[in-house]
């Protein structure tokens, strides 16, 4: 798995942990708020509801008693009282029977029936009475009396006895209100239930009203004489009810126990009825609160009833209310009882979700705080893993991390510790090797300098000052300091043989421009190393001459003295003789080394040259001899035998030509005839005269040479022998297939190529081809063989000319052999290259160079 | 098959060749090698009484081939004649080092080569 993810998961872990602590406490809260603040609610609400119906109720009770005590006082006036008893006289006086009475009755329905308007006779004589008149006056009073209407008189049978204006009926003893009212003469109170009047007065339009009557007793007040009775409009009850609020959209609700609503501020009254569920949790005997499903006027459960009982007189006639108790109660639209809470628990999660996202943020922060020094301390270890010992982790978290970082610090200390040590020794070993080598390498040749320099110095020590004097020697390449002699006047000397560099050095400047240099004093200069290095070992003066062989410098002599000033040109005078003397020695002993392995090169030739004359030599003796010897050779055996001798003599012949044109040429002694040739007519002319050779063995040559390519620059005769080698030898080594001859133009030279499909040479053998006597064949397989000095002298030539020659080749499908000479130019001198250059001095490294200056 | 009595290792045709026909005119079994691995394969398998060995030769020296003949007991009747082309003090040094019984410089004569191999072989070979 990738680590970063792990990191990144422990993070994530982090952060969802805090989080997910914070959301519980908010959720918690929520609930917790929701539940208090649910319970106090419904409580306070149910509690306020309950004494708003209880309220409500009493002053429904208060307004039914303010009304029943106005037509009780009226009742109790004398003059209804009068009018009904002298109505009533009627009946006992004239001792009638009670079907007397109906039929009386009956007329009079009759004649009230016929009447027209109130101002019939008839109709007038019930109107004109003192009941009448007060009623009249009572109704006039226009603040208190104008909720009644249709207030009526009646006698003990219940025909009217006095009225405000002309009622619709004159018999009411049918009515439920006059029986209940006038109760069998015991009298009580009668209260309607509400209820629609068409037309309560004659023209008057419909009305809800409320009907009460009351008894009109006799003086003693305990018989009842008749009925007073009113219609009241409800509007007092309805504002009574329905106006009372204590929030938006709560309302207060008069119910009758039938389950009918009768005043609501909303709907009309009558259009529904109550659920029994409702009903059941509402109408009770005392005052209370209950949690219902609302289903007046709003949905939703939980909706918080208020609800009293109206309370009631004891002597309200049981037909009252239309046998019905009334019921105040107050409910509220649930969405607005909870609303407060819906606000608070919106108000929580609000901050709740402020919160939460806080403590995204500090979690986060808390994870990186954790996890950074994590990574820091896996980045670290990894570091140190990859072998970067050297790094330290940078923790400093003060806990646990911060221990382990410090562990893994100590470890990496540890390990770097061992690791420099193993360091320092195996460097060590090798420098005691390297330095042990290099003496080895050079000391036959130091312990010839020592001599020759200790020499110089005893010289020295007699004409000259000097507290130091040493020799620097350059090495081959002149461009490094390769060893140094030193001696102390009178000390022995000592050898430095670690290169150092020149630059900066006065030996660099005195090398370069081959000229002395004089210090007076170093205490007043340090532009040069030695400057700063004498300056150390005290001394003060110092002169360097530069050794010169052969117009190079090869070195220099330097002496150093401890006195200021002590080198002139006086001083100049003396020592440069001796450097002159010290160049040679070097030299000597230089050129004395190469010599020397010059010698071992020359007699190694001699006695390859040696074993190369001597093979054809002894066929020829041998089969001479063997012609003398025996007489009777058969002529075939003969003729083979003498074309043996023949043939090796030819051989014999050519390989001292060859020898002695290797010897010319590595002499320098061959005449260079250079000048423009064609690479075309060349390759022609040579494959014009060996093409008769190459047909006896079926060998096509096929020219590829175009012959506008540019002429080259070199020697006719030498560049036909190159070809003649070349061709030679692919004739000699292929016994198929065809000979191919290229040229191409390359690079400010010719290169022309000799493709065959002969044997090939073996890899190991491309390196020595050109080497001097070195030969390839098949020995069995009787062919004339070659001198071994024919690719040789090829390559000398080639080098000689300024081209290379090289050799690509697979064995058993053929070999490739190429040479390059330079395109001729004019304004070049005619004669052979420089013989500074080093490809073209070649007598130096002969025998050595392989591919010739293919390097 | 008359056994093999001389063997001739030199990877010079034509030294060979005028070897070789000397020994057949004096009816001596011969065998001929031409390179050092093939000269010492052809030893062991002859085990001819004479052998004549050229130094020079591709594949193996004859210094080499001599001294594995001088180690191996089956060979040590084999009389080792070094041909060398090079009559330096140094060659006949190694010649006798290496084992060799004795050495003839080139060019040779062919007479004095048939005289040796009669002596060494007795007067019960040849004619």
């Amino acid at each position: 798995m990738d680590p970063l993810r792990i990191f990144k998961s422990v993070r994530t872990k982090i952060t969802v942990l805090i989080l997910g602590v914070g959301l519980l406490v908010v959720l918690m809260g929520l609930s917790v708020t929701y539940g208090v603040a649910r319970n106090h609610l419904q409580n306070t609400i149910g509690a306020q509801y309950r004494e708003l119906a209880l309220e409500t109720g009493q002053k429904v009770q208060l307004i039914i008693e303010a009304n029943v005590q106005e037509i009780t006082v009226l009742a109790l006036s004398s003059d209804i009282r009068s009018s009904v008893e002298s109505a009533n006289a009627v009946y006992s006086k004239k001792r009638l029977s009670e079907a007397d009475v109906r039929k009386r009755i009956e007329t009079v329905v009759a004649l009230w029936k016929r009447s027209q308007g109130a101002e019939d006779p008839f109709v007038r004589g019930f109107l004109a009475n003192p009941a009448s008149g007060l009623i009249h006056g009572f109704l006039q009073d226009p603040d208190e009396r104008s909720e009644h209407f249709s207030l009526i008189v009646t006698d003990q049978r219940g025909l009217l006895v006095g009225a405000d204006a002309k009622p619709a009926r004159v018999f009411y003893g049918d009515e439920v209100w006059w029986q209940a009212a006038f109760n069998g003469g015991r009298g009580s109170t009668y209260i309607s239930d509400v209820k629609l009047l068409e037309e309560p007065v004659e023209g008057s339009e419909k009305v809800y009203t409320i009907t009460m009557a009351v008894p009109v007793t006799d003086a003693t007040g305990r018989r009842a004489i008749g009925v007073i009775k009113t219609d009241l409009r409800i509007k007092e009850f309805f504002e009574a009810v329905t106006q009372v609020h204590l929030a938006k959209s709560d309302h207060t609700m008069l119910a009758s126990s039938d389950g009918s609503l009768i005043f609501c501020p909303i709907f009309l009254v009558r259009n529904h009825t109550l659920q029994p569920a409702l009903m059941r949790a509402i109408f009770k005997d005392e005052a209370g609160w209950a949690i219902t499903r609302a289903d007046v006027h709003y949905g939703g459960t939980n909706t918080i009833d208020g609800f009293a009982p109206v309370p009631v007189a004891s002597d309200i006639h049981p037909a009252s209310f239309n046998g019905n108790r009334w019921y105040i109660f107050t409910s509220q639209n649930p969405a607005e009882t909870y609303a407060p809470i819906n606000t608070l628990l919106n108000w929580i999660l609000l901050t709740g979700g402020s919160g939460a996202v806080l403590l995204l943020v500090l979690g986060l922060r808390a994870a990186n705080y954790v996890v950074r020094p994590l990574q820091d301390l896996r980045q670290g270890v990894k570091l140190i893993g990859f072998g970067n010992l050297n790094h330290r982790l940078a923790i400093r978290t003060g806990d646990e991390i911060q221990e382990l970082a410090d562990e893994f610090n100590e470890m990496a200390f540890k390990l770097q510790t061992a690791y420099t040590h193993l360091e320092q020794k195996v460097a060590e070993r090798t420098e005691q090797l390297a330095a042990v080598n290099k003496i080895t390498r050079t000391i036959s040749s130091k312990l010839n300098m020592i001599e020759i320099f200790d020499s110089i110095c005893d010289e020295a020590n007699k004409l000259l000052d000097y507290d130091r004097i040493s020799l620097s020697l350059l090495d081959d390449h002149r461009q490094q300091i390769a060893f140094r002699l030193v001696r102390m006047k009178n000390e022995a000397t000592v050898v430095h043989d670690r290169p150092r560099s020149r630059t900066g050095t006065v030996i660099g400047r005195v090398v370069e421009s081959k000229r002395p240099f004089i210090r007076a004093d170093v205490r007043e200069a340090s532009e040069f190393v030695e400057d700063r290095l004498l300056r150390n070992e005290e001394l003060r003066s110092y002169i360097v001459v530069p050794l010169v062989a052969q117009n190079q410098s090869i070195g220099t002599l330097n002496l150093a003295g401890r006195r200021p000033g002590t080198y002139t040109d006086r001083t100049l005078e003396i020592l440069i003789p001796i450097a002159e003397q010290l160049a040679i020695a070097v030299e000597t002993i230089r050129l004395f080394q190469e010599t020397k392995k010059l010698d071992q090169l020359k007699s190694d030739f001699v006695s390859k040259v040696s074993h190369e004359l001597r093979t054809p030599l002894t066929s020829i003796k041998g089969f001479a001899e063997i012609l003398l010897s025996y007489e009777d050779v058969d002529p075939k055996t003969r003729q083979e035998f003498i074309s043996i001798i023949n043939e090796e003599s030819e051989r014999l012949t050519r390989l001292i030509n060859d020898i002695l044109d290797i010897s010319k040429i590595e002499a320098g002694k061959l005449e260079w005839h250079i000048q423009p040739l064609s690479p075309s007519e060349i390759v022609v002319h040579t494959v014009k005269s060996v093409r008769a050779v190459a047909l006896e063995k079926n060998l096509p040559i096929l020219i590829d040479v175009p012959e506008n390519l540019p002429k080259i620059r070199g020697d006719r005769d030498q560049l036909i022998q190159v070809m003649d080698n070349l061709l030679g030898n692919a004739i000699k080594f292929s016994s198929g297939g065809h000979i191919t001859v290229q040229g191409a133009q390359e690079d400010g030279a010719v290169r022309i190529s000799v493709i065959d499909t002969g044997i090939g040479i073996p890899a190991e053998d491309l390196q020595k081809i050109f080497d001097k006597f070195h030969r390839l064949g098949d020995t069995r397989s009787g062919k004339p063989r070659g001198t071994g000095l024919g690719l040789s002298i090829c390559r000398e030539i080639i080098l000689h000319l300024g081209g290379r020659i090289w050799c690509e080749s697979q064995p058993g499908k053929g070999s490739r052999f190429h040479f390059t000479v330079p395109v001729w130019r004019e304004g070049l001198p005619d004669g052979p290259p420089d013989p500074e250059q080093p490809e073209a001095s070649p007598s130096r490294d002969s025998g050595r160079t392989i591919l010739s200056g293919d390097a | 098959m008359e056994p093999v009595t001389i063997l001739i290792a030199d990877d010079e045709p034509y030294i060979v060749r005028s070897l070789s026909y000397i020994l057949q005119r004096e009816g001596i079994p011969f065998a001929v090698a031409t390179d050092g691995q093939e000269a010492l394969q052809k030893v062991r398998q002859h085990r001819p009484k004479i052998f004549f060995l050229d130094i020079m030769m591709p594949k193996k020296s004859g210094f080499e081939v001599c001294a594995e003949v001088k180690k191996d007991p089956a060979l040590r009747s084999t009389h080792i004649i070094m041909l060398t082309a090079k009559g330096q003090e140094e060659d006949k040094q190694k010649s006798l080092t290496a084992g060799a019984n004795e050495y003839i410089t080139k060019p040779f004569s062919p007479r004095q080569v048939l005289a040796r191999v009669r002596e060494l072989l007795g007067p019960a070979t040849g004619a």
